[in-house]
């Protein structure tokens, strides 16, 4: 039923956009179990096999964090909305699949800049 | 084409005009909000703020020349000059409230404000003429100027910024800072009063009071300036500038000689100049940050709002026309629409594409959970909007502006129709679809899974889900819709199910969803039939050919397991059957179908998702099949 002077007007593809909208992915979700910081570090529990029944976003987000991702690196790479990463990467550690890491638990002592913030914060108290 | 349908088709585009209007008017005011608070912002920082300033350092300037002249004894038309000074500034403030009335809508607490200084500034002239009757002193004339320097300061009020912002948090601090400098100013007149009264012990024990205030302000204010204003500060105490007011001030509270009245104004004098220049300079760069931050998100605003706006109008506009030719249509009892409705409906898609663009571009940034739902409540409004004009363009016989020629993921597919339908929450979508779909049936497929599970959500309860999943057939697959409906009596089953196989001519009463269904899977050559469910309810199966779908390698990190054919209903048993009775889209884990790893950290090839029941909202973790 295609008439020739329609194609001009049709978009195809990557052009036509994604084929299911981004909130299916978490059924319009968008409170994720637990807090986690953009810059939080992701990473697969050690020996963690993933199981048959998961969502290939959840299966990738596993794969991809055999080394620690932070939770801004995730979004860009599976080039999905921060909200909806924050969201999955929850769904994983409730299951046990992935564990995070706050940025501030990384061993270095706090430095001078947080410690004059923090100084500032309990003034205005 | 009879009357009865072109009613329902007028009810059902402005359903859809009232829908979209909706639509942009939550998305215009998510984006216009803080736009709106840092103009107004902004606004009130130009309009009244700077006047409120200039009035500020006048009333100051006429207060110690006063108080001064009264300790004298000289005659009060030494002071001409500094009270023409005041006035100019007093013309000032009525100037910018003059404005601002105007300009800010409901600027309500901030004029409020502006008004009572207004009031408190008509006292000056009173105060001025009892000075000059010889009736006050130079305490009382001092303090008759500090109330209204303090009315000049409760201008800046929290109603500047009705929501947080960093700007409201400096603008704070600055105005902090100020404060702490009329702290010393009063300092200053005093110490000018009582040196040339002679100094008396109280006045000393009374002064030494307000140093220590002045400097404990100063310090708090301080330490609350944005980063470039905290080192403009902290240069300026360290200055030789402030040194000779600190060394005076000791000389003032210590016990020995008070400082004379010219080394105290050389002190005094530099730190009040130095201090003016860091609260202007703090509160210029505060301005200009931000300035820059409302450029931005007044162009972000105007983007939203603006193309909302045409995207709206737009596809009004369309349907407007697109009325027309169907109710002409009507009238002449043809079945097609002709190609000028085709033309205007691919308008209308062109429209939404580029709402949903937009929409596309601003779940992106990163939100609050609470915004972050908003735009997935707009984002499913405009999706439903976009597979009725689709849906207009099929059953006219166009196809819809959006197409594919790769093959597209059977599980997008699944998603995309699940993305269409009201209560989507209900809907489970099983995570394994080892096939593809030929990218020219997408469409055609996504609405007709769309019309079925919509069907299937309205003839089943409100608290059970209704599954979709793939199941292996022949070379093909089946998608089966899993509801948990009353069911279906035989005859009306086989009634259902002509109807599907054989759409009439015209839509038969009641039936416009399989109907629609029917004539989309006609058009793409799949078959839907209709089957009663393991459970109860009812199983609409979806038959792709071959010719439609073609297998994909099982994904990495699977061993390989698909659903046989020997599992009637395949997946779906799997999925749960019942919606949480508390449960909303935010709900959190407990709406998660993931499959933990058993203990021994192998998975379960027969695990079974939570299956909780309606009377039991607290039940999750692993339930596996005994």
């Amino acid at each position: 039923m295609d008439r020739s002077g329609d194609r001009e007007d049709a978009w195809y593809d990557e052009d036509a956009g994604p084929v299911a909208r981004p909130y299916t992915l978490t059924r319009g979700r968008t409170v994720p179990a637990g807090r986690l910081d953009l810059i939080a570090l992701v990473v697969a529990r050690p020996g963690a096999v993933v199981p048959d029944g998961l969502f290939p976003e959840h299966r990738e987000i596993v794969r991809r964090c055999r080394q620690p991702l932070s939770v801004a690196e995730i979004s860009a790479v599976l080039d999905l909305p921060v909200g909806t990463v924050r969201v999955l990467v929850g769904d994983l550690v409730e299951a046990g699949l992935v564990e995070t890491r706050e940025p501030s638990s990384l061993g270095e002592r706090p430095s001078m800049e947080l410690l004059t913030a923090l100084l500032a914060g309990l003034r205005s108290l | 084409m009879n009357p009865t349908q072109d009613r329902a088709i007028r009810t059902r585009l402005l359903a859809l005009a009232a829908l979209l209007l909706v639509l942009w008017s939550y998305a215009a005011y998510l984006t216009s909000r803080d736009t709106a608070d840092l103009l107004r912002v902004r606004a009130l920082a130009g309009g009244l703020g700077q006047p409120a300033d200039r009035l500020i350092l006048a009333l100051q300037a006429e207060r110690r020349l006063t108080v001064g002249a009264i300790a004298r004894g000289e005659p009060p038309v030494t002071l001409a000059d500094v009270r023409a000074g005041t006035d100019r500034a007093v013309a000032g403030v009525e100037t910018g409230r003059g404005a601002l009335s105007l300009r800010l809508l409901g600027g309500g607490e901030a004029r409020d404000r502006a008004d009572d200084l207004a009031a408190r500034l008509r006292e000056l002239a009173g105060l001025r003429s009892r000075i000059d009757a010889g009736d006050v002193d130079w305490a009382d004339a001092a303090a008759g100027y500090d109330g209204l320097v303090d009315a000049a300061f409760a201008v800046y009020g929290p109603a500047w910024s009705t929501r947080e912002s960093g700007l409201a948090a400096e603008t704070r601090a600055v105005v902090a800072l100020a404060r702490a400098r009329e702290l010393l100013a009063r300092q200053d007149s005093v110490l000018t009063g009582a040196l040339a009264d002679g100094l008396a012990p109280e006045d000393r024990r009374h002064l030494a009071g307000l140093v220590a205030v002045q400097r404990h302000a100063r310090a708090e204010a301080a330490a609350q300036l944005p980063a470039d204003g905290r080192d403009d500060y902290r240069r300026l105490v360290e200055s030789p500038r402030f040194l000779g007011l600190l060394l005076a001030e000791d000389r003032l509270t210590g016990a020995g000689a008070p400082p004379t009245e010219d080394a105290w104004r050389s002190g005094v004098e530099p730190a009040l100049g130095g201090l003016d220049e860091v609260v202007r300079s703090t509160a210029r760069s505060s301005v200009e940050r931000a300035g820059v931050d409302a450029a931005i998100a007044l162009g972000w605003a105007g983007a939203v709002v603006g193309l909302g706006l045409i995207t709206v109008l737009g596809v009004l506009w369309g349907w407007a026309q697109a009325v027309r030719p169907l109710t002409r249509a009507a009238s002449a009892a043809t079945a097609a629409p002709g190609a000028f409705f085709l033309q205007l409906t691919r308008r209308n898609q062109a429209l939404l594409r580029a709402q949903l663009d937009l929409l596309d571009e601003m779940e992106r940034r990163d939100r609050a959970p609470e915004d972050a739902a908003d735009l997935f409540r707009l984002d499913h409004l405009a999706t439903r909007i976009r597979r009725n004009v689709e849906k207009l363009v099929t059953l006219a016989g166009g196809t819809p502006a959006r197409r594919w020629r790769r093959p597209v993921p059977l599980l997008d597919v699944a998603r995309g129709a699940m993305a269409e339908v009201p209560d989507y929450e209900r809907v489970l979508v099983a995570p394994q679809w080892p096939w593809e779909l030929a990218g020219p049936a997408a469409t055609d497929v996504v609405h007709l899974l769309a019309e079925l599970i919509e069907n299937a959500l309205a003839f089943s309860p409100a608290n059970t889900t209704v599954r979709v999943s793939g199941v292996p057939a022949g070379h093909g697959c089946q998608v089966v819709v899993a509801d948990d409906g009353p069911g279906l009596p035989a005859e009306l089953r086989a009634e259902l199910e002509g109807l599907l196989a054989d759409p009439p001519p015209d839509v038969p009463p009641g039936r416009a969803g399989l109907y629609a269904a029917a004539c989309l899977a006609a058009r793409c050559g799949a078959t839907v039939s209709l089957r009663p469910g393991r459970r109860g309810g009812t199983e609409a199966v979806v038959d792709l050919p071959a010719s439609l779908v073609t297998p994909v390698g099982a994904p990495a990190g699977s061993n390989g397991r698909v659903p046989q054919p020997a599992d009637r209903g395949g997946a779906s048993d799997q999925l749960p059957a019942r919606t949480r009775p508390s449960e909303q889209p935010s709900a959190g884990p407990a709406t998660v179908e993931i499959p933990a790893a058993t203990a021994d950290g192998r998975t379960d090839p027969a695990y079974v998702p939570p299956a909780p029941t309606a009377t039991n909202g607290e039940t999750r973790g692993p339930l596996r099949r005994p």
